[in-house]
């Protein structure tokens, strides 16, 4: 604390570097100069680059420590690191201390004057030839000097010298299956993780090589939210003030995710992969990623299909409340946009929907494709209304809301029956998550809801593969761009096709399959391609 | 052959990969990978210049507008001159460069744009929908002569694959420039950082042969 007072009263004394930093920043994340002007810069040859285009944040990101693209490195430019001799990594695996002759010697003004100019480096070797040669004055040097000066330096929260401290967020109301297979995969995996890293901590504290500085003993924090959404903003700031974590693994949640959202997006701290159905889409935050836009993205995928195959008379039936309106208004847009008419029939009440409410909307609105945003036992009650009408040709259902691909109805109805599936078809899910189930069973972990397990696994191992290539560097921002570079090659199982990330992206999976029961088929099959929105 | 050497050296840098912080592990790697891709260019150059005969798969990709669009008539049967390149709009390093540069040779060519066909097609389609990708010509300029493809992921893989640009995945994609004089000529390809007055020469040849 003593040390964060200290900071803030340097800064409120040198009041020249603080608005050198905010020009710097400006430079370094806009493209843009204190006068307003675009930064300006060309590449080899002569390919000119201007504003956004021109950015340091573009290869360099948020972190300033750099990664690659292709095979070109972005090199680290976090002042510690360009500001101090860059060694082999045989150097600095070796030497911990320091010791031998640098691979390059420190950064200092002029030389960063000369690298931004002409692109040479302190030892004269010409950059990468992706490295723009920047049009900047001495003062807009200086400013991006301080910038730089302050990248990545801030200790990173939920990290001691020994532990690593992360929580999963449990809302009210989940099935207490899913909250045991979520609980169950992540206490295996940080079993793994401390088990495995044993020795390591003892190299760490002999401090013979420089990698083993990196390892923590990996503590979990499971923090259960009760009563209202409005209040889980408190109860997650409360605990966070408590025990500090450096990030969110996983998550379940029945409703509107939005309070974790914003306390994540409020702390920044990186909420990797929570396994929720009703994210937070709009205006996507940064520190939030997620498997995909949950019902939101279904409601897209269907409006693609009823617009794909002409369907007409479409009704939707969904329940009046925050979550049921969600995918029921991103339906009518979807449509809206392509010209597809449809009706809205919401329905309201306590219980599940009873068969005499099915019926008089049947009636009332004879929809030749009706669109149910309602759980099993809520679908139910339509079966329960005798045999389907003449005119009807689809019921339309959403998978996440459905539990499973088992709808559950009657024959008769089950032929009418199609469910809208953003996951990877029935049977190669279970190809899939074979070697998932095979590392459960090795470590006692029963069988539990697959869904809720692979997340949680995905989750997991995304974390542990990013935090390995972070090393000592314990930068959230840092963490979250390695995600980005490595979620699409990740070889962890999941329930999706595919999960991809990249820069500024927080949706990984975007598309969906139409199943249907062909010919009274107990287990649905696509009839239709993967279909993206 | 390729991508065996390829996957080889994936591998490796999974191997590598408890111990190495990605930053540092760029920095140090720098020299090793120039002296592993016999098809990195010359410093000098820029870029390695060669030629190749692809067959163009039979797929029909979509337009900035959301049009469907046959790819054997927009690379194939087109009768000007066809300049492609591949990119994604979120891409941080490389694209940035190429695009600008595709919007350089366009300005360059002024009125004369209209004598040739520019095309850029996305490597990570599911992402890059037709909005998307119609925000990002509009921060290029391009102007009629120059389209941006999406498409489904599969068919993206397909196109990559038969231009031999394909790398497993989009953050490990390499720059690269395609140009086509005329329908049944080769297409010449250039590897590596192509600069607007390359790619003009490239034009000029293609367009008085």
């Amino acid at each position: 604390m003593r040390r964060v007072l200290a900071g803030l009263a340097l800064l409120a004394a040198s009041g020249t570097l603080a608005a050198d930093g905010a020009a710097g920043a400006s430079i370094y994340l806009d493209g843009r100069l204190a006068s307003g002007e675009p930064v300006r810069a060309t590449v080899q040859k002569g390919v000119a680059l201007s504003g956004t285009a021109a950015a340091c944040v573009n290869c360099h990101r948020r972190s300033g420590l750099g990664g690659s693209e292709g095979q070109n490195p972005i090199r680290p430019i976090a002042g510690s690191l360009l500001f101090s001799p860059s060694h082999t990594a045989f150097v600095r695996r070796r030497a911990v201390a320091g010791g031998g002759a640098p691979l390059r010697p420190a950064y200092d003004r002029a030389s960063l004057a000369r690298a931004l100019r002409e692109g040479v480096d302190p030892t004269g070797r010409a950059l990468d030839a992706l490295m723009p040669r920047y049009a900047l004055d001495d003062h807009e040097i200086d400013a991006l000097k301080a910038y730089l000066d302050g990248l990545s330096t801030a200790a990173a929260p939920g990290v001691s010298d020994h532990e690593i401290h992360f929580a999963t967020v449990i809302a009210p109301g989940v099935d207490p299956d899913r909250r045991r297979a979520l609980l169950d995969v992540l206490q295996a995996f940080f079993r793994d993780k401390n088990g495995g890293t044993r020795k390591e901590t003892r190299r760490r504290d002999a401090r013979s090589e420089q990698m083993y500085l990196a390892y923590r003993t990996w503590v979990l924090h499971v923090w259960e939210l009760t009563g209202a959404p409005e209040t889980w903003r408190a109860q997650l700031d409360a605990a966070y003030r408590q025990q500090p974590v450096f990030a969110v693994i996983g998550g379940l949640g029945r409703g509107s995710w939005q309070p974790v959202h914003a306390f994540c997006e409020g702390n920044a701290v990186p909420c990797v992969f929570p396994d929720v159905d009703y994210p937070v889409v709009e205006g996507a935050g940064y520190h939030s990623l997620y498997f995909s836009r949950g019902l939101a993205l279904e409601a897209d995928v269907l409006a693609r299909q009823l617009a794909d195959t002409g369907a007409e008379r479409i009704v939707q039936v969904f329940r009046d409340d925050a979550t049921g309106r969600v995918p029921a208004q991103a339906l009518r847009e979807a449509l809206g946009r392509r010209g597809v008419a449809l009706v809205d029939y919401p329905v309201s009440g306590a219980g599940a929907v009873p068969a005499a409410v099915w019926a008089g909307m049947l009636r009332e609105a004879r929809p030749a494709t009706l669109v149910a945003w309602l759980d099993p036992a809520d679908v139910q009650g339509l079966a329960a209304t005798g045999a389907p009408p003449a005119g009807l040709q689809a019921v339309y259902l959403s998978a996440s809301l459905s539990a499973g691909p088992h709808a559950g109805l009657p024959d008769g109805w089950r032929e009418h029956v199609r469910m809208v599936h953003p996951f990877a078809p029935p049977g190669q899910t279970e190809r899939q998550l074979a070697r998932m189930n095979v590392w459960l069973r090795a470590r006692q972990v029963a069988p539990g809801d697959p869904r809720t397990q692979a997340n949680a696994y995905f989750a997991a191992t995304v974390t542990g593969d990013a935090i390995s290539h972070i090393g000592e560097y314990f930068s959230r921002d840092y963490f979250i761009e390695r995600i980005e570079q490595m979620a699409e090659t990740s070889l962890s199982p999941s329930i999706y096709p595919r999960l991809s990330l990249g820069p500024g992206q927080r949706f990984a999976s975007r598309g969906g399959y139409i199943l249907g029961f062909p010919q009274g088929a107990a287990t649905p099959v696509p009839v239709s391609d993967w279909l993206v929105p | 052959m390729r991508t065996t050497k390829l996957m080889l050296a994936a591998a490796l840098s999974l191997s590598l990969a408890p111990c190495v912080p990605a930053a540092i592990a760029a920095e140090s790697m720098h020299d090793h990978h120039h002296h592993h891709h016999h098809a990195m260019p010359a410093a000098q150059d820029g870029y390695v210049r060669s030629q190749a005969a692809y067959a163009v798969p039979d797929v029909k990709l979509v337009n900035a507008e959301g049009a469907s669009v046959p790819l054997q008539s927009a690379l194939v049967e087109q009768d000007k001159p066809v300049l492609l390149n591949f990119i994604f709009t979120t891409c941080g390093a490389i694209c940035p460069v190429m695009s600008a540069t595709f919007s350089q040779v366009q300005d360059a060519l002024g009125p004369e744009r209209d004598a040739v066909r520019m095309v850029s097609i996305s490597i990570d389609p599911e992402q890059d929908t037709p909005a998307v990708l119609k925000a990002y010509a509009g921060k290029y300029g391009a102007g009629p002569q120059w389209q941006m493809l999406t498409g489904s992921l599969d068919d993206s893989i397909a196109v990559q694959r038969a231009f031999d640009v394909y790398r497993g995945d989009k953050m490990s994609h390499q720059p690269a420039t395609f140009l086509r004089a005329a329908p049944g000529q080769p297409w010449v390809r250039l590897d590596g950082f192509a600069s607007a007055a390359d790619i003009l020469r490239e034009v000029g040849r293609a367009r008085t042969n």
